[in-house]
């Protein structure tokens, strides 16, 4: 059952996603075709071609990444809070179930957003000099083999986990700003404020945590310097983790929990 | 079938300091179409979102099949809110998909049948059908589920007399007396000629239960007219 329900929001999601993919492609094949040796660049119609391609596929990754997202966080509000939510929380889920299933398809859609845009680049610099990719993965390897391999994987591991736990913590901070807002009168208007307060508490309790580690500060950097900078990196990496993996939890349970007790629905 | 179907003791549920449902107790048993009545703001629809679990009580308990609120109580039980819950973007067979995806008890061909019978092309999205279309489908896709409860909210609210003809048709058709069907209203003279109960719903209380024959014998009057006397302002 509920990998039907995974089937459904995979489907109302891409389905405006597709053609935005598809027009990418298609923007990245035609800039590239412009680039060919066939066509004479010095040609002032080429040359308006080309630029006008490069443009818009410029604006297009632009685009699609800002309405992919907005895809998401549309669909949560409208198939959850709107008349449409009167069919979704009578169907045999839980709350929490249905909020996990837009989280996990919003996740997949992100990245899969985010292939597509590396696909299209690929597609542009193909057997051009656009873009060095054998100069970057080379660089990238010599990188990982320079320093030890506990290392190298715990790099690689935090990096690929880090894409998609950020991506969780900025879904889930419009999924909460969104249940905190339909308690409000203007559910629109309730579910910016609500963001705009998570951020400004957020902006609080970071200084209130900054402001007391300033009092440590040469200890602090005589602790930073004794690092390599892959060990920087790495506990960056860990710390960035480990908060967005708490600000995840705690924006899902609070969601979880108006959705489940205090739903209001229009 | 006086076996009971919907338990409800001491429900209560307060929207901030406002009571919307105070004390709330019942049971309802297996078998019967219950008219669901009251003015504007009784709680009519607070009762029936409370069985859907769309609200939390403030206080009380409420079973459905002995099973409290839950995904259990979901799957028995047909729900028809007051808003159009069609995805505008989907067809009327997509939604006939979704149904049967997700309700085991939902019949298909009864479904065809209903949609056949009342000239609905199944072809047209939702947001391309009149307004009083959208009500018939989502009629349709609520009544073609075998559930043990259908809960109505307001089902001819707001469509002309020929459609409440054929909105109440379908209702009394797609009746199986294993199961039980709660129509919540105030056009009662519509309603009455199908109802074998009725729940009176006043400022959160009930006021009244009884079968619409007793109330026909012992108060000789309609339950129109009767509710019209209770409700008088």
């Amino acid at each position: 059952m509920l990998k039907k329900l995974y089937r459904h929001e995979f489907h109302a999601l891409f389905r405006s996603l597709w053609p935005l993919y598809a027009g990418l492609l298609v923007l990245a094949l035609l800039s590239r075709l412009m680039d060919m040796s066939f066509f004479d660049r010095r040609q002032l119609v080429v040359q308006i071609l080309y630029n006008s391609f490069m443009s818009l596929y410029v604006l297009g990754i632009i685009a699609m990444l800002i309405i992919s997202f907005a895809v998401v966080i549309v669909r949560f509000y409208r198939h959850l809070l709107t008349g449409e939510g009167y069919l979704s929380f009578t169907l045999p889920f839980t709350a929490g179930q249905h909020i996990t299933c837009k989280l996990v398809c919003g996740v997949v859609a992100g990245l899969v957003s985010f292939a597509f845009t590396v696909l299209s680049l690929l597609i542009l610099s193909l057997g051009t000099g656009f873009i060095d990719w054998h100069g970057f993965f080379a660089g990238l390897w010599q990188l990982l083999g320079s320093i030890p391999a506990w290392q190298a994987i715990l790099l690689v591991v935090e990096v690929v986990l880090l894409i998609p736990v950020a991506l969780c913590q900025s879904l889930l901070m419009f999924y909460v700003s969104m249940a905190i807002g339909q308690q409000c009168k203007n559910r629109i208007g309730g579910a910016v404020l609500a963001y705009l307060a998570i951020e400004a508490a957020l902006q609080v309790l970071a200084f209130a945590v900054i402001m007391p580690l300033s009092t440590q500060i040469m200890p602090l950097i005589d602790w930073l310097s004794r690092m390599t900078g892959i060990e920087a990196a790495l506990t960056g990496l860990s710390t960035a983790l480990g908060i967005s993996l708490i600000l995840s939890a705690i924006y899902y349970l609070v969601t979880r929990h108006l959705l489940t007790h205090k739903l209001n629905l229009e | 079938m006086n076996e009971i179907l919907i338990e409800s003791r001491g429900l209560c549920k307060n929207f901030g300091a406002l009571p919307a449902l105070q004390n709330v107790t019942f049971t309802l048993p297996k078998g019967r179409i219950v008219g669901l009545l009251g003015p504007n703001g009784s709680g009519k629809t607070t009762l029936l979102k409370l069985m859907n679990g769309l609200l939390t009580p403030t206080a009380g308990t409420l079973t459905i099949g002995g099973h409290p609120i839950g995904v259990e109580t979901k799957k028995i039980v047909s729900y028809l809110p007051d808003r159009n819950f069609l995805s505008p973007w989907m067809t009327v067979e997509q939604m006939c998909t979704y149904f049967a995806d997700f309700f085991g008890d939902f019949d298909r061909a009864r479904a065809d049948e209903m949609l056949a019978q009342l000239q609905i092309d199944k072809t047209r999205k939702c947001k391309t059908l009149s307004k009083g279309t959208q009500e018939k489908v989502a009629l349709i896709l609520a009544m073609s589920r075998n559930a043990q409860l259908y809960l109505l909210d307001e089902p001819i609210a707001g469509v002309d007399p020929a459609a409440r003809d054929s909105i109440l048709r379908t209702i009394v058709g797609s009746y199986r007396e294993d199961a039980t069907i709660l129509i919540s209203t105030h056009l009662i003279a519509d309603v009455e000629p199908v109802l074998s109960d009725v729940l009176f719903l006043q400022y959160g209380h009930i006021v009244l239960q009884d079968t619409v024959d007793a109330i026909r014998e012992r108060e000789k009057k309609s339950v129109d007219a009767l509710f019209r006397e209770v409700f008088r302002c």
